[in-house]
């Protein structure tokens, strides 16, 4: 952690509004993108920043000095987001089966059956964003933290508050069930095209 | 093709870059890739992958996210000082009937949430009116000390200014603001930071908390007054607060930006201390002589430099040199300028210190929330709870009572049943034998 950052951390917990501006000033972009790529929406992802960085001001007392604060400010961003998405389910589960996810969870789980067939610049561009919704949560997360926002696996640990291996294996699976949703897409795109 | 072959190890080597392979390990990935296409085209969609996942583009925050944040985290701040665990404590004590708990939860429920319901909607409302008080004279500055325009406040926390901003206009330049003792006044273009030793720019800021917001304030503008400074701005704000009984009662605070002469520095944080509990005071000093005598000797250097291209001027009589030396002449002039502006603005920080003072009112008493409308709805409340408290437990008592005499009510009940039965065979047994 920076020393600019203890100084600011300290102030903020005296209650100085305009200091902790300052402090989640540098991370708090990060933190909204997380939600909104997590989340899936903008509005949601705001109030989850938004809900994140005041439980972050008013939980300062209970931050560890010897950590890092963007550590910290990120693990809750996650785990406010988490909290998001299972009352979501829970509504979900209330009214559709998740169908959705069977199905998605089929497709990670099927290996793309001809290893000739590559991945095309211009598919993946297009479809990142909606692969990235079908795989399982905590691969996405994982895949999110670090190939997208750059974050070491020992942060990614330190967030999720799991082992350096766990985050490795989520990240492999995860970059592994991408890749095969893309390729399973254009299959069948090729299949319904051959029906016509 | 990857039944055989290791994936994991292939997404370490995607990551070679960042985080160093064992040797062995590298080498015989490597080796691997060598012979198997499989894993190379798998490789290749894995940096392709990875290479748009790093290229998908952050996106802003929107639009108005820091001002809903910052209003929000002003509420927290304040939020912070009152004790929360005074709403309806008596509800959560036990009870061994889940039915009751939980009718007495939806409750609950219901009463929280038309309780706060009507409070963001106040907060905005107190919030909007405390944006359109803090009216920023920092542009300005007062005419003279003595004829600061009055601010007083009203109770929602309204900053009135009785003089119009007209008036107060070009004030706080040096000229006019408030000299040493030892200058004459009047002629206060005398005033030089330099003949005083060491230049110290001091400011300070005190957090204060007080009984009472609007006599605090009254007293500020009074000791601003003696000491012949003058108010910046003011911002101020009320935030809800809930006491034991549920009420609701308004704590109102503010930040005020006082300009104090220096020399009356100390005096100013010793007066404002005592008009009520401090909370946090904080003095900083900068000691600006070595840029001060800095800055004054480059615009003396620069003014020599100014003469000499004059004089230059005067003899050149190439066009050519003319325009070169005009040139040059302008770039002077302009760093002359700025210097100087540096100069006066230092001059100001020396002359006049600035301090910080924000005023929080104390969590009140029972006693002293009094304002008629807020309490009408709140004392329903609190007595809407109290009844549903009675209703509550009149139900548990009556349950616990039913459960209570249950083994005695079956026995009364068969005795008499049986007594009754016994009576009825008897007078049936009589009508036959008669
Ligand atoms: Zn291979």
């Amino acid at each position: 952690m920076t020393s600019n950052d203890a100084v600011l951390i300290q102030k903020s917990k005296q209650g100085d509004v305009h200091s902790f501006e300052l402090l989640i000033s540098k991370y708090q972009v990060y933190a909204y993108n997380i939600a909104w790529r997590m989340l899936g929406n903008e509005e949601d992802a705001k109030d989850a920043t938004q809900e994140t960085l005041i439980k972050v001001f008013k939980g300062l007392d209970k931050f560890k000095e010897n950590s890092e604060f963007s550590t910290w400010l990120y693990t809750i961003t996650v785990n406010t987001c988490r909290d998001q998405l299972r009352k979501r389910k829970k509504v979900m589960t209330l009214s559709v089966d998740d169908t959705e996810e069977k199905v998605s969870i089929q497709l990670v789980a099927e290996e793309s059956a001809d290893p000739a067939v590559r991945l095309e610049q211009k598919e993946v561009a297009g479809q990142l964003l909606s692969a990235l919704g079908k795989i399982p949560e905590f691969q996405k997360t994982a895949v999110l933290l670090r190939d997208v926002y750059g974050f070491s696996y020992e942060e990614i640990g330190a967030i999720e508050n799991c082992s350096v291996g766990t985050v490795k294996s989520r990240i492999s699976r995860g970059r592994h069930g991408l890749r095969s949703i893309i390729l399973n897409e254009r299959s069948n795109k090729i299949q319904e095209g051959g029906t016509i | 093709m990857l039944n055989t072959c290791s994936i994991d190890h292939l997404h370490d080597y995607l990551e070679r870059e960042n985080y160093e392979m064992e040797p062995r390990a590298l080498a015989e990935v490597e080796a691997h890739l060598e012979q198997c296409s499989d894993c190379r085209s798998y490789l290749e969609d894995l940096t392709l992958l990875k290479g748009e996942l790093a290229a998908m583009p952050l996106k802003a925050l929107p639009d108005g996210f820091e001002e809903e944040l910052h209003a929000r985290l002003v509420e927290e701040a304040n939020v912070k000082l009152v004790s929360k665990s005074s709403r309806i404590s008596n509800f959560t004590h036990s009870t061994s009937f889940k039915v009751l708990s939980g009718i007495a939860a939806v409750l609950i429920i219901a009463i929280v949430v038309v309780g706060t319901a009507g409070n963001p909607l106040r907060n905005l409302l107190s919030k909007a009116k405390s944006e359109e008080a803090s009216i920023d004279m920092a542009m300005g500055g007062a005419p003279a000390p003595a004829e600061m325009p009055a601010a007083s406040m009203d109770r929602d926390g309204t900053v009135v200014f009785e003089e119009s901003m007209n008036n107060a206009k070009g004030f706080g330049e040096t000229q006019s603001a408030p000299v040493e003792p030892g200058a004459a006044p009047g002629s206060s273009d005398v005033f030089d930071p330099s003949l005083f030793g060491k230049m110290i720019i001091r400011n300070g800021s005190v957090s204060l908390e007080v009984e009472e917001f609007d006599t605090a304030y009254t007293q500020i503008e009074e000791i601003v007054k003696a000491l012949e400074g003058y108010i910046e701005s003011a911002d101020t704000y009320s935030t809800p607060i809930y006491d034991n009984n549920g009420r609701r009662g308004d704590l109102q605070g503010g930040t005020v930006s006082l300009r104090i002469p220096s020399t009356r520095f100390d005096a100013a944080m010793q007066q404002i201390k005592t008009l009520g509990t401090v909370t946090h005071s904080n003095i900083s000093s900068y000691d600006v002589t070595e840029n001060y005598v800095d800055t004054q000797s480059r615009i003396k250097n620069l003014e020599a430099r100014e003469l000499r291209l004059r004089e230059l001027l005067q003899r050149a009589e190439v066009i050519e040199d003319i325009m070169e030396i005009d040139l040059q002449l302008a770039n002077v002039r302009t760093e002359i300028d700025s210097l100087n502006a540096i100069i006066k603005s230092y001059d100001k920080s020396l002359q006049m210190s600035s301090i910080q003072v924000s005023l929080n009112e104390k969590p009140l008493s029972e006693s002293t929330i009094t304002t008629l409308d807020d309490n009408l709805f709140d004392r329903m409340r609190a007595n809407f709870i109290r009844s549903i408290n009675a209703v509550v437990q009149m139900f548990q008592t009556i349950l616990v009572g039913l459960v209570a005499i249950l083994p005695f009510l079956l026995i009364f009940g068969a005795v008499l049943y049986l007594v009754l039965r016994f009576v009825r065979k008897f007078l049936r047994n009589r009508k036959q034998s008669l």
